[in-house]
């Protein structure tokens, strides 16, 4: 392989790299879940989040060991993301309990929603 | 023979002051030299392994973690202390990427513009010089802008109204706000943001206007992280410290200096790689365009900025001090310069304008 070749291979990877950033930034615009894309804090939702494991009520600790959330807390990117992660959460790591869980959440300060897990 | 306080150094520590390497050019060296330090002193890598991306992640025999964390200290001991730093930004970035996948909760922007800069970096060369950084600086706008546009809680206010009263409980923005009608302010702030998010990328796709997208893009983020009070973790000196390629004049510029003519190894240690040319003139002057110089403090905050000890000594700040202290002392002492571009800019102006209207 020439040297001229081994040069442009990394900046071909790096073009390619920024491409896809390219892509993900406008196909982000149209899905519920946003992560991987370049806008911090573009909603704020804040969220109440209660959970009955095994028929225990979970604390606030409890909550950050088992999903990294509180049982107050702000989310800024969107709530789907929330829901995702509590939904891989229970159905990958946690799925030998029996969870009952509300999340109370509102966007942009609009009216409160619900949203129960198991759906 | 005349001790030079170069040969003081450690030879280890050699490729720490320099800003030249055989394939990247002097901004890029010190922005990934600069970020691997601030990595390091500030533990830029807070992902437990919680709730991966992937489902092949969920495993507990494989250290997944520990691993990606010890990749990304060896990536930065690479970045400053030999000349690898390629490699050292390719082990840095590809680790912050790997901890993102690990941690679901933990997606950061500030640690993925992080990583984003890291990889972007140990894939240029000779040839693309800074294109590829200028070209992530551009889409990251851009990204920005095309979420928000579409959002109709940019534009009646919502999302402002939520973020300054009901989220920080900023008193200033509820007693400026209130003398509006409605939710007319905040509606003003995100249309601003918009608007702004489209011309920074604009103004930064021509070599011409770069100084005017570095004035309004600095100008605009520092007034954010001051208003809210936070630095949003590395993002903002990732920001600024990437702002270093829309600088012109980096490498081919003079200086002279009596004290340097004496001691040029010292200035060397000083100032980094830059050419010294040690010539007999009086006083501290650098060559900024065709006919303009700089002399004494103007000269010294245009060499600041391109001296890899200076962007050090700042991350070092960081570390003692509280971020947001640091960053607004660093404004301030740039105040002067900022106004004496300022000044330059409206007098540019008045020319142009008396061309135009003889």
């Amino acid at each position: 392989m020439s040297k001229v070749s081994i040069q442009c291979i990394t900046p071909l990877i790096g073009g390619l790299y920024l491409m896809i950033q390219l892509f993900s930034s406008i196909y982000i615009c149209f899905t519920p879940t946003k992560f991987f894309f370049w806008a911090p804090h573009t909603t704020q939702v804040s969220y109440q989040l209660s959970a009955e494991v095994n028929g225990k009520d979970l604390s606030n600790r409890a909550l950050i060991q088992r999903y990294n959330l509180r049982k107050k807390g702000w989310e800024a990117h969107a709530i789907e993301n929330v829901k995702q992660q509590i939904i891989f959460h229970e159905q990958y790591i946690g799925f030998n309990d029996s969870v009952n869980l509300t999340l109370t959440y509102s966007v942009n300060g609009k009216a409160p929603q619900k949203w129960h897990y198991p759906q | 023979m005349a001790l030079s306080p170069m040969s003081l150094i450690p030879s280890y520590l050699s490729h720490l002051f320099s800003a030249t390497h055989r394939s990247l050019t002097p901004q890029l060296v010190i922005i990934a030299r600069f970020l691997a330090l601030l990595t390091l002193l500030h533990h830029y890598f807070p992902f437990p392994f919680r709730t991966p991306f992937f489902t092949f992640l969920i495993t507990e025999e494989i250290p997944y973690n520990l691993i990606t964390r010890y990749v990304m200290w060896m990536g930065c001991l690479l970045v400053l202390l030999t000349k690898h730093v390629r490699l050292g930004t390719a082990a840095c970035g590809l680790s912050l990427w790997v901890g993102l996948l690990l941690c679901r909760s933990c997606h950061s922007n500030a640690h993925m513009y992080l990583a984003s800069i890291f990889l972007v970096i140990s894939c240029s060369n000779s040839l693309t010089k800074n294109r590829l950084l200028q070209a992530q600086v551009i889409i990251l706008y851009l990204g920005a802008f095309l979420v928000k546009v579409i959002d109709p809680d940019w534009w009646n206010g919502n999302y402002f109204e939520t973020l300054m009263i009901r989220r920080h409980h900023l008193a200033w923005y509820s007693k400026v706000a209130a003398l509006f009608s409605g939710q007319l302010f905040s509606a003003f702030m995100g249309i601003f943001v918009i608007v702004i998010e489209l011309l920074i990328p604009i103004l930064l796709l021509r070599k011409k206007w770069w100084h005017y997208g570095l004035a309004i893009a600095l100008t605009f983020h520092t007034v954010m992280i001051i208003m809210m009070n936070i630095t949003f973790g590395p993002f903002y000196f990732s920001l600024a410290a990437s702002y270093l390629i829309f600088i012109r004049h980096f490498a081919n510029f003079s200086l002279h200096n009596n004290f340097l003519h004496r001691y040029p190894n010292f200035g060397r240690f000083l100032l980094g790689d830059i050419k010294v040319s040690t010539t007999e003139s009086a006083k501290l002057q650098t060559s900024f365009a065709a006919n303009t110089r700089f002399s004494g403090y103007f000269a010294l905050v245009f060499t600041l900025v391109r001296t890899p000890l200076a962007w050090y000594s700042f991350a070092l700040l960081t570390w003692f001090f509280h971020p947001m202290n640091c960053i607004i002392i660093g404004h301030l002492l740039l105040l002067p310069y900022y106004l004496y571009l300022l000044r330059r800019w409206f007098l540019n102006q008045l020319k142009f304008r008396r061309t135009l209207i003889p």
